[in-house]
This record gives C-alpha cells, sequence and structure tokens, in this order.
C-alpha cells in the first residue's frame, strides 16, 4: 500500500492498516474463536464456583454461616469460590469490553477544521479500518475472498462493489432501483474478467482511494462510522463499467446516488427520531417553563395551539432540509431582534419550517433567546370567531399582554393577511395589524408569521407589521431537494397504503408534478401525487406491490390528459406512420405533413426541450390549400378526435381590449378563453386562425407562450402551454405565393422571399423567429383538387352508408367536377361548393323523388345523371 | 516457526492455510496478563466516563443550571419588589434541596467508583486468603 494515500485530519493520519489476505483472515478468525473461548470458558468458570459456593453453603445448609465474620475471616474452601468467580465476571467483562472497542468513532467534524487533505503519514496513522462498522469490514473482506477466489493480483473496485452486496443496505438500495441481483452479476462478471492473475491479493491503489473516499465522505457527513453505503458509493463510482451497465437499465449515477442517499436519509431519520425522544424528556409541555418565571396564560391557551408541546409528542413533521432558511431566521431572531415572516407560495412547507424550529426548541438547538420558551401558533379563526372588530381587537390585545407577562412565548401567527383591515371602527381607527405591530416593536415577544407573496405584497407589506417584520422568501425546493424530502416522507406514505415505492416511481412523482401541476407546488405537489399513487395502486394491484414509474405516468395521464407512459406498439405503428394517416385528409403538402409528423414524434419520445410547446407552427398559403384541414385531421389522428384543437379565430381579437376575451380580465379576475381551455386540456392543438388580423399586441402575448411555453392570466395562475402544439395561419403573402408559383419559382426561394420581405411588413422578425417552422401551403394543382374531388365524394358516400344506401360516382364525372371546382385563387373551396350543387343536390333531389330504400344503389353518371339502381 | 495447517471450506474449494499457533497462544497469554493492566487504564476509563455522565444528566434532569442563572428572575411573572424577594428565596431553597438531591448522586457515583479500584485487589487477596493461607 502507497504510504502517500493516508488521510490527513487535523495533522492526524489515517491509513487502513488491516491485512486480509488469506492468512491473516484465517488468523483473525481464529483469535476470534480464542478469544471467544475465554471468555465462555471464564464465564463458565465463574458459574461453576458460584455453584460451587452456593452449594456449599445452602444445600449443605450453612447459609447463615455467610453472615458471620468468621466465615470471611478464617480461610476456607468455599469463601475461596466465592472470590474467584468474581474474578471471573471481571474477567469477562473485561473481555467484552475489549472485543467490543475494536469500532473506533470518527473524529468530529468541526467548521473550524481544515478539509481532509492526502499525504505523508505524520507519526503513528490511526487504523480507518476501525471506523468502519461492521457489514463495512464485511464487505472488505468480501471484497479480498473475491479477488482469491478469482485468483486475481489485486482487489479492485469491482471486488469492493461485490463485497458490499452481500450487506443489507445495499440490497435495499439496488432494490428501490428495481434490478435484481442476479441481473448484476454479467456485468461483474466481465469487470472480473479483464483483471490481472495472481497470488495473493492486495489493496489496489484504486481500492485504496475507495477506502480512503468513503473514510472521507463519512467524516464530512458527521458519521459515527463509516457505513457501507458509502463504500457502496464510493466503488460504484470508481467502476465506469458498473454505471454503463446501469445505463443499460435506463438508470443514470444521479438516479443511483439518489437511492442510496434514500437509504441514508431513513438511517438518519431513525437515528434523528432516537436523539430527539431523549432531548424531549426535559422539554416541559405545560405553559410553565423550566426556570419557572412565566405566569398562566389561560386566553393564549384558548386560541392557540402549543407547537412545542406537539413536538415533544411527535406529532409534528420532521424537517428535512432547508438549512439556509432556518439559519436566516435565527439571524434575524437573533442578531437583528427582529420579528420575521416567511413568504412563500401554498405547500413550499413554511408551516413544516415552523415545525422545524419547535423541534429544535424541544431539543434547546437553538439561539439563547429562543432557549427555554414555548412556540405558540396563534389560530386567528379562533381568534376573530363571533367577534367584531371591536372585540376581536380586545381579545388579541388581553393575549399580547398574556404573552408580555409570560416572557417565555414565541408566537406563530400562519397566513398573517388576514389579520390586517380589519378595523374597529371609521378610518383613523387603529385596526388589528397595528395593534400586533405595536406590541412587537415594544419587545414584547417574537413573531414568526406566514404569507403568500401576493396576499403578502397586497395586504402585509403595506401595513404597520410590512415595516416591523422580516421578511424572508421561503423558495420552492428544487428536484433535487425535493427528491430528498419525498424520500424522507415516503416511510408513512409507504406504511399506510402497504406498497413499495421504487426509485423510478419516487422520481417521476417529482418531475412529472414539477412538469404538469402548475397550480401547486413543491415539495407538497411531489407528496400529493406520490399519496395518491399510493392509493391507487394498493386499490388497483392490492397490498404489499411495487409501485413502478408506469403506475405514476397513469396516473399523472389521468390527471392531465397527457399521454406519459411508455410508447407502447401500436402507438408506436401509428407515429412511424403517421404522414401516411394524415395524408389520409390533406392531399398534397408534403413539406407540411413531414414536419407536424415529426415534430409529434419527437415529443413523443420526450427528446424536445421541456421548457416549449411541442411544436409551434407557421402555415402560410392561400385559402383554401388545407391549412386548418391539416391541423385538424392531427387532431383526430393523434389526439383522438377533431375536436381536441382549441381553435381561436384571430380576426376576433382586431382591437387591443380583446386581449381580455383571451387571458382574462384582471378587475374580475377570471380565466379566459384561451387560458381556461388549455388549463383544463393541456395536451391538445392551439390553432390561431388568420393570425394577421389580430391586434399587434395580442401577438407580443404568444410571443411568450412560444418562448416559455407559459402564459399568466388574470387571475395570477400560471398556464402551462409545453404540451400543446401551437399552429397559426395565415393568409398574409397570398398574392405574392400564388404570382410566384404561377412562375414555377422553386419553393424554397419563394419561402425566403416570404419571409425576408413579404412578412416584415405583418410581423416582427422576432415574433418569425420564434417558430419552429414556417411552412408554406403550395396552391393546388388540377391533380390536388381531382383527388380531393374523390375524398368528397367518399365523405357523401360515408354519409349515405349510414342511411344503408350505397353511392358510386363514376371517374368521368369527378374529372368533370374537379375542373369545374378547380380554381387557382381559392383552392379546394370552390370544389365544396361544386360538390354540392352538382352532387348532394342531386342526390337530395332523386331521394325525395324516387323512393330509394336501403339496400339501393346510387350512381353518379357523366354530365351529372343520378341513376338509381335497384337492390334485388 | 511451528505452523499447523487447518483446513477451510471455501465455499468452493478446501484449501491449507498456514496458522502460526504459537502467535495465537501467546496472543491469548498476553490477553490474560494484560487483564490488570486494563482494569486501570481503559477499564477505568471507561468507568470515570460513565460516571460523569451519570452526574451530568442528572444535573440537566434537576435543571440546576436553569434554576442558578434564573435566581434574580421573579417566578411567575411577580414583579413587584415583595414578589422579587419571595422568589430570591424561594428560588434558592429550591437550588438547596435540588444541590441536595445532586450531592446524593455524586455520593453514589463516588461509592461506586472506589468499588470498582478495590474490587480487583479485594477479589484476589480474598481467593488467595482462603485458598493459599
Amino acid at each position: 500500500m502507497s504510504s502517500e494515500n493516508s488521510v490527513i485530519i487535523n495533522s492526524k493520519s489515517y491509513l487502513w492498516l488491516e491485512k486480509f489476505d488469506r492468512v491473516s483472515r484465517t488468523f483473525s478468525l481464529f483469535k476470534q474463536r480464542a478469544d471467544q473461548v475465554l471468555t465462555i470458558g471464564a464465564m463458565l468458570l465463574g458459574l461453576l464456583a458460584l455453584g460451587m459456593a452456593v452449594f456449599d453453603l445452602f444445600i449443605r445448609g450453612q447459609g447463615h454461616e455467610m453472615l458471620t465474620s468468621d466465615f470471611w475471616l478464617e480461610p476456607n474452601l468455599t469463601a475461596g469460590w466465592f472470590f474467584f468467580s468474581l474474578i471471573c465476571a471481571e474477567f469477562v467483562a473485561y473481555r467484552l469490553s475489549e472485543s467490543s472497542r475494536r469500532v473506533r468513532h470518527l473524529p468530529k467534524r468541526l467548521y473550524k477544521n481544515a478539509p481532509p487533505t492526502f499525504g505523508l503519514p505524520i507519526g503513528r496513522s490511526e487504523n480507518i479500518a476501525e471506523t468502519f462498522e461492521n457489514a463495512a469490514r464485511k464487505a472488505v473482506e468480501g471484497a479480498f475472498e473475491f479477488a482469491e477466489r478469482f485468483h486475481h493480483a489485486e482487489v479492485a473496485p469491482v471486488h469492493l462493489f461485490s463485497g458490499c452486496l452481500e450487506a443489507e443496505k445495499p440490497r435495499i438500495v439496488l432494490a428501490r432501483l428495481g434490478v435484481r441481483f442476479d441481473d448484476l452479476k454479467p456485468a461483474i462478471e466481465k469487470g472480473l474478467a479483464s483483471l490481472a492473475v495472481g497470488e495473493n491479493a492486495n489493496l489496489s491503489t484504486a481500492g485504496n482511494e475507495i477506502i480512503s473516499q468513503s473514510f472521507i465522505y463519512a467524516y464530512e457527513h458527521g458519521q459515527d462510522l463509516v457505513s457501507v453505503l458509502d463504500l457502496f458509493q464510493k466503488s460504484f463510482h470508481a467502476e465506469p463499467l458498473l454505471a454503463d451497465w446501469l445505463m443499460a437499465k435506463e438508470i443514470t449515477v444521479d438516479q443511483f446516488d439518489h437511492a442510496v442517499e434514500w437509504v441514508r436519509i431513513n438511517e438518519n431519520l431513525r437515528f434523528r427520531y432516537d436523539r430527539y425522544r431523549r432531548a424531549a424528556l426535559h422539554k416541559p409541555v405545560g405553559n410553565m417553563n423550566r426556570a419557572m418565571t412565566s405566569v398562566a396564560t389561560p386566553l393564549l391557551d384558548r386560541v392557540a395551539d402549543d407547537l412545542t408541546a406537539d413536538a415533544v409528542y411527535g406529532r409534528l413533521p420532521l424537517l428535512v432540509g432547508r438549512e439556509n432558511e432556518i439559519r436566516e431566521i435565527f439571524r434575524a431572531i437573533e442578531g437583528g431582534g427582529q420579528s420575521v415572516v416567511l413568504v412563500g407560495p401554498p405547500g413550499v412547507g413554511k408551516e413544516t419550517i415552523i415545525a422545524g424550529i419547535a423541534e429544535r426548541m424541544v431539543e434547546e438547538d437553538v439561539p439563547d433567546v429562543l432557549k427555554d420558551k414555548r412556540l405558540v401558533s396563534l389560530s386567528l379563526s379562533a381568534l376573530l370567531s363571533g367577534a367584531n372588530p371591536a372585540e376581536a381587537q380586545e381579545r388579541l390585545m388581553s393575549v399580547l399582554s398574556e404573552v408580555a407577562r409570560s416572557r417565555n412565548i414565541i408566537l406563530v401567527v400562519n397566513d398573517i393577511e388576514k389579520i390586517t383591515g380589519i378595523t374597529s371602527g371609521g378610518e383613523h381607527t387603529m385596526d388589528l395589524a397595528s395593534v400586533l405591530a405595536d406590541a412587537l416593536a415594544r419587545g414584547v415577544t417574537w413573531l414568526i408569521a406566514t404569507s403568500t407573496p401576493i396576499a403578502f405584497s397586497e395586504a402585509v407589506e403595506s401595513s404597520a407589521l410590512g415595516r416591523i417584520l422580516q421578511k424572508i422568501n421561503i423558495p420552492e425546493t428544487n428536484i433535487s431537494d425535493t427528491i430528498d424530502v419525498l424520500e424522507s416522507k415516503m416511510g408513512n406514505i409507504e406504511g399506510q397504503n402497504n406498497v413499495i415505492f421504487s426509485f423510478e416511481a419516487l422520481e417521476k412523482c417529482v418531475t412529472f408534478s414539477d412538469r404538469y401541476l402548475h397550480e401547486s407546488y413543491l415539495p407538497n405537489k411531489a407528496i400529493e401525487l406520490a399519496k395518491e399513487v399510493a392509493l391507487e395502486a394498493r386499490q388497483k394491484k392490492g397490498a404489499n406491490t411495487f409501485v413502478g414509474g408506469d403506475d405514476v405516468s397513469k396516473v399523472m395521464s389521468e390527471k392531465t390528459g397527457i399521454p406519459l407512459n411508455k410508447v407502447t406498439e401500436d402507438e408506436k405503428e401509428k407515429l412511424l406512420h403517421f404522414e401516411d394517416r394524415l395524408h389520409g385528409r390533406v392531399i398534397g403538402q408534403e413539406e407540411a405533413v413531414k414536419a407536424v409528423s415529426a415534430a409529434l414524434r419527437r415529443a413523443r419520445v420526450e427528446l424536445r426541450s421541456g421548457k416549449r410547446p411541442i411544436a409551434n407552427f407557421l402555415f402560410l398559403g392561400p385559402t383554401g390549400v388545407g391549412k386548418t384541414e391539416l391541423a385538424k385531421s392531427v387532431a383526430e389522428a393523434y389526439f383522438g378526435n377533431e375536436k381536441a384543437m382549441l381553435r381561436f379565430d384571430m380576426s376576433e381579437y382586431q382591437d387591443l381590449a380583446s386581449i381580455h376575451r383571451l387571458i382574462g380580465n384582471p378587475d374580475v379576475k377570471e380565466g379566459g378563453l384561451l387560458t381556461e381551455a388549455v388549463r383544463q386540456e393541456p395536451f391538445s392543438i392551439v390553432l390561431l386562425d388568420e393570425l394577421e388580423k389580430a391586434h399587434p399586441n395580442i401577438l407580443n402575448l404568444f410571443l411568450q407562450v412560444m418562448d416559455d411555453g407559459r402564459l399568466t392570466d388574470a387571475a395570477g395562475r400560471t398556464i402551462d402551454f409545453t404540451s400543446t402544439i401551437l399552429i397559426a395561419t395565415s393568409n398574409a403573402g397570398t398574392a405574392f405565393i400564388q404570382e410566384a408559383v404561377k412562375q414555377n419559382r422553386p419553393i424554397e426561394e419563394i419561402k425566403t422571399q416570404l419571409l425576408e420581405q413579404e412578412l416584415k411588413t405583418i410581423y416582427r422578425p422576432e415574433f418569425l423567429n420564434r417558430f419552429d417552422a414556417v411552412i408554406v401551403f403550395k396552391p393546388l394543382t388540377l391533380d390536388d383538387v381531382r383527388q380531393i374531388a374523390y375524398l368528397m365524394i367518399k365523405q357523401v358516400s360515408e354519409r349515405l352508408e349510414m342511411k344503408g344506401i350505397k353511392f358510386i360516382a363514376e371517374d368521368a364525372v369527378v374529372e368533370e367536377l374537379a375542373k369545374k371546382g378547380f380554381d387557382p385563387l381559392f383552392g379546394a373551396r370552390p370544389l365544396r361548393r361544386v360538390i354540392q350543387e352538382n352532387v348532394e343536390d342531386a342526390v337530395a333531389n332523386i331521394m325525395l323523388a324516387s323512393a330509394v330504400k336501403p339496400r339501393d344503389t346510387i350512381v353518379l353518371k357523366a354530365g351529372g345523371q343520378v341513376g338509381v339502381e335497384k337492390a334485388v | 516457526m511451528f505452523r499447523i495447517f487447518v483446513a477451510i471450506n471455501l465455499e468452493f474449494m478446501t484449501s491449507a492455510i498456514p496458522i502460526d499457533i504459537f502467535k495465537l497462544i501467546s496472543e491469548a497469554i498476553g490477553w490474560i496478563l494484560f487483564f490488570p493492566v486494563w482494569w486501570y487504564t481503559r477499564g477505568l476509563v471507561i468507568v470515570l466516563r460513565s460516571s460523569g455522565q451519570t452526574i451530568k444528566n442528572q444535573y440537566i434532569n434537576l435543571g440546576l443550571g436553569v434554576w442558578l442563572t434564573n435566581l434574580f428572575v421573579p417566578m411567575y411573572g411577580t414583579t413587584d419588589w415583595a414578589g422579587r424577594i419571595i422568589s430570591f428565596f424561594v428560588r434558592l431553597f429550591v437550588i438547596v434541596v435540588r444541590s441536595v438531591a445532586l450531592l446524593f448522586w455524586i455520593i453514589l457515583v463516588l461509592i461506586f467508583l472506589a468499588a470498582y479500584i478495590l474490587l480487583l485487589p479485594f477479589s484476589i487477596f480474598g481467593f488467595a486468603y482462603h485458598l493459599f493461607l
């Protein structure tokens, strides 16, 4: 082992000094046995001697002699036995204590200490092996066994990894990841096969590095001992083959780390809980503090909950993370002597932070000013119920005077904004907020209040309280922290529903709720989703089931209507041949069809960026060439029906005031047509017809939608557009397109000129830039129109089919109709009229005139002749 | 060096591994010889530590520190001068009572400590006295 690898902490060096080769291992095994033999031997001998003494004294009936001084002073064998058994007992105590001494606790980490370094050992090194918990030592031993079994020259990371797998905790990690032990074998064998062969395996440099790293990790995280999990994680990181193998199972290194963290968090929670229960023994739960300085607070007790008492009884949730916020609160209270208000959206855990403070107060792990105090949450509804403003004010005053006299109370008021604006009389009288503010200013107590950002800025900031309270922002937790929080809550959720979550499911609860649920906040929405999934899984699959990622996808799909589960075979076919399906309705326009199909495929396999709509398209072209038709057919082919399309005729939004119809009116705080529609159906097509007719400021609204995938409505809700396909159609530049097509100019060139010159006058360049594709629809050719004519005839025939009547049109008549309906300026629009006049009218007439019965066939012949073939 | 070979079953193979039997025996003898030394070194440290911990726990349990720091603070929020005087004497009385309780614990721990120190020579002496005298 190279000696430069010693870890140095506080100028003390730590090295792995244990030998684990086969000889040492066997020797230490024998030593252990010898120790056991000696200890048990001494125990038996002692018991035997005691037995002899007891036998002598009592069976022979000389028990009373023990009480005489002669018995002890006169040399006799019976007393000798007694003393001998005493010596044996002392010896046994000595051996037991020595054999449990082998574990040495890690050096305590202090903030002022320098971080650990590597270097040459200084003086006598401490043995790292002694700081390893039993399972971790076993794992290292196992690693050596593996190396010897395969006759490897060195103990490599993969050996250590395999050694860890014997222990329970690493197995839990794998189970959470949904990996079976047997699945791992090929990767490990592959890793083992590439290693050099030799005898008497030694710890390799990489292996030594892993041991040092896990030691440092445990030290830096204030652990007592090096856990087998530390070794497991570090050895996994050191062996790239293992990461590759996990990638093949669609598990990233990050997910592996989070799963390890999950097991660690659960262990920590148990440890924390034990320590906490011990500390709670010393905290009084009545309204008397330990120093007996407080007074009774009968009124306060009626309108408030004692959070510290709740914490002592273990009724509050344990807080995970949020170290910075707690430190900030303490700094405000201790340093500035200021009361605080925690401002954050609902569901980010403001009350859990307060519960965390209550728990710390129980442990007395708080600044001096908070020691030996009660944290009391004032219930505003209890305070204000059944009272007019004047009475409410009086009650608050009496509560505050009780608080003042008692001097051991820290007040908590949730949703502090409710207290503002309650006045007892005319305009210039005092309101409740100023009563409270006045008391705080006199230094009666400290207040920890909560509020939401909107309520704070509207009601609190400008009130008397706003000037006294220090605002502390509680932001939404990020994904990684939310995973930690959910991991800490998962034990409860699993226990209540009798299910077991895989890590994939847990992670999806967090990422999906972050991505698709925009009306509530992390971590609460992730916890709520996990609860829902757990309940659903138990109801559908029964108790003791494993909740996988697909279960979460299913629940989320049901909630939002967005397909999130894995792409099925059926759907794969559908997506791969999506162009064909679209061409069933849209004739020609290859480019447009291709672009739309590709966008949908990208969206479904999650290749797109999650921050924008699935796709933003601008369809340009003359009227009647199939722009709207394409949007409709996408809705039908992919979203299930034509109606899954939110259609907005932008000609209705020509003045600026109509913006309120789209996003709602801020005065009445209602959602608008667009925002409400997307909120209820986030997975749909948003079709903006005739975009050029809209007011330019309304177009600016869509700038943001296209860029961020979000829009805030008048009620302040953020509406998610990331699951929509935004399609805008426009007739702008039609004349130019038609002219250019007549001249047979290539479509690329037409598009370039359109974007660079023709459209510049109508749309701003940054607006055009936001579209994923600007697609120019070509004017229809006669051939296209002929095909469309066939489609329309088919539609007529389908309608007749429902009445049981067959309908056949000869090719010649279709040709006639196509020619009649072809108009380079208006596309396929005239065709519809032609079909109406020449086909539908004729059919209607014949149906009225002659009795066409079901199973008859109507034949449309050249020249517009209509005949009926009676069924036989 | 004298060695014996022991057969160890390693799941799939039986192999002969040399064990230094002298070393093993000398270690075992070392343990026995170390016994009295341990009693007054590591063993004593363990006992001293747990004694200290017991006294500390009792100190916290009795809340003596809290009472001492609040000696001049009136009880039950009675801040008038009569209340202050009464509080002071009541607190003094409580502190004395609690100190006595703590003293009782300290004496108990000291007795235990003395017993530990004397136990080993006492038992060896007793054994030798009764058997060899």
